[in-house]
């Protein structure tokens, strides 16, 4: 159970981190809310048995940080596409070429 | 595998909103030059939509000395958000004539993460006379033969876009073909009714349309892939969703300037 309960929640961390890093918005929250679940799980376990409750601490603390990061940046960037003034000027010159390669097939 | 997925989505978009030929003949057209329709992009992870890049359709006339063009442009762009994992700048184009939408030139200029592919067909009848670059290598010059009728991606959306789907009934099906990386693709188009979408330009009655590519591994199946276009003269998408082999997502419209009418 505590074996299990601990690989569990080592994944979710992973993946909580890994999604946060990604620009993926509120889907965080999935594995997050796992890890955070077996987290209390680990911590109810551990001072059972009298442990350092220091691994489930962090578990926990780090999902939430993920979590709220992931929730905070998804509600405050919008959907906007950066201006890139060497795309405009490929599609100019794209183009201007075209209208040259027009003439010559004409 | 992005990058894959991101060419999948410009040719499932493309596809998918070139909608069908139940029956033969141009009717009037959909659109006018200086048309501007604006769509999101959103992948479906563990569902839940993730939007990730923005395609603009544009319409406008490019004169030569002797003929006037009509200027199909398509670009997909990756957000803001997304261009420090993947920055795509795809360039779709194609002039074609302003009466019959017949394709004189297409031209596709992308940049996928740094990885450049480019590609030209100039049409000659039945033959095409195709330049091809990719990443760093020269230019591949090839001719090839198309079907009659064949049409390069974008002018095929044009010109589908005006052919008279009020005709259809539901489940009719319509094979047409669609060139693209120098290869003929054998699409078909099923008429699956008509369903009230609620879009950017209010709740509107829309065309289902099921769409699927023969012998290819993208687009099995009519269910999965649907393509929504208001049931009016303009025929503008609004809905795209899709099911593809590494997953499945949708384009809504989210602007349209200069619509026809």
């Amino acid at each position: 159970m505590k074996l299990l309960t601990s690989i569990i929640s080592i994944l979710g961390i992973l993946i909580t981190i890994a999604l946060t890093i990604m620009p993926i918005g509120i889907l965080t929250v999935i594995p997050a809310l796992i890890t955070i679940f077996c987290g209390l799980i680990l911590l109810k376990l551990y001072k059972n048995e009298g442990s350092n409750t220091m691994f489930p601490k962090v578990i926990i603390g780090l999902a939430i940080v993920g979590a709220i990061v992931s929730i905070g940046r998804s509600a405050l960037t919008s959907d906007k596409v950066a201006p890139d003034v060497q795309f405009e000027e490929r599609q100019e010159k794209s183009n201007q070429e075209a209208v040259d390669e027009l003439e010559d097939l004409e | 595998m992005v990058v894959k997925l991101i060419q999948n989505y410009i040719v499932i978009f493309l596809l998918a909103s070139s909608s069908f030929s139940f029956s033969q003949g141009l009717s009037s057209k959909s659109f006018m030059s200086g048309e501007h329709l604006v769509f999101q992009a959103s992948y479906n992870m563990s569902g839940v939509l993730t939007t990730f890049a923005e395609v603009n359709m544009k319409v406008a006339t490019v004169k030569t000395s002797k003929n006037s063009y009509l200027h199909l442009k398509c670009t997909a762009n990756t957000y803001k958000k997304w261009d420090g994992f993947f920055k795509i700048r795809d360039l779709y184009e194609a002039y074609v004539s302003p009466y019959s939408l017949k394709p004189s030139l297409y031209k596709r200029d992308n940049n996928e993460n740094g990885t450049i592919r480019k590609e030209k067909y100039i049409y000659k009848g039945n033959n095409i006379q195709s330049t091809y670059v990719r990443g760093k290598s020269g230019d591949v010059k090839a001719n090839f033969t198309i079907p009659a009728n064949t049409r390069d991606i974008v002018s095929t959306i044009y010109y589908i876009r005006n052919l008279p789907i009020e005709n259809a009934n539901t489940g009719d099906q319509k094979d047409f073909n669609v060139v693209f990386d120098r290869k003929t693709k054998f699409a078909t188009l099923t008429f699956m009714g008509t369903e009230i979408v609620s879009t950017i330009l209010g709740n509107k009655k829309c065309y289902k349309i099921g769409v699927s590519l023969k012998k290819d591994k993208l687009l099995k199946g009519k269910s999965s892939n649907v393509i929504y276009i208001t049931a009016d003269k303009n025929k503008v998408p609004v809905l795209i969703k899709f099911s593809i082999p590494v997953g499945s997502g949708q384009l809504k419209l989210t602007r349209a300037n200069n619509l026809k009418y």
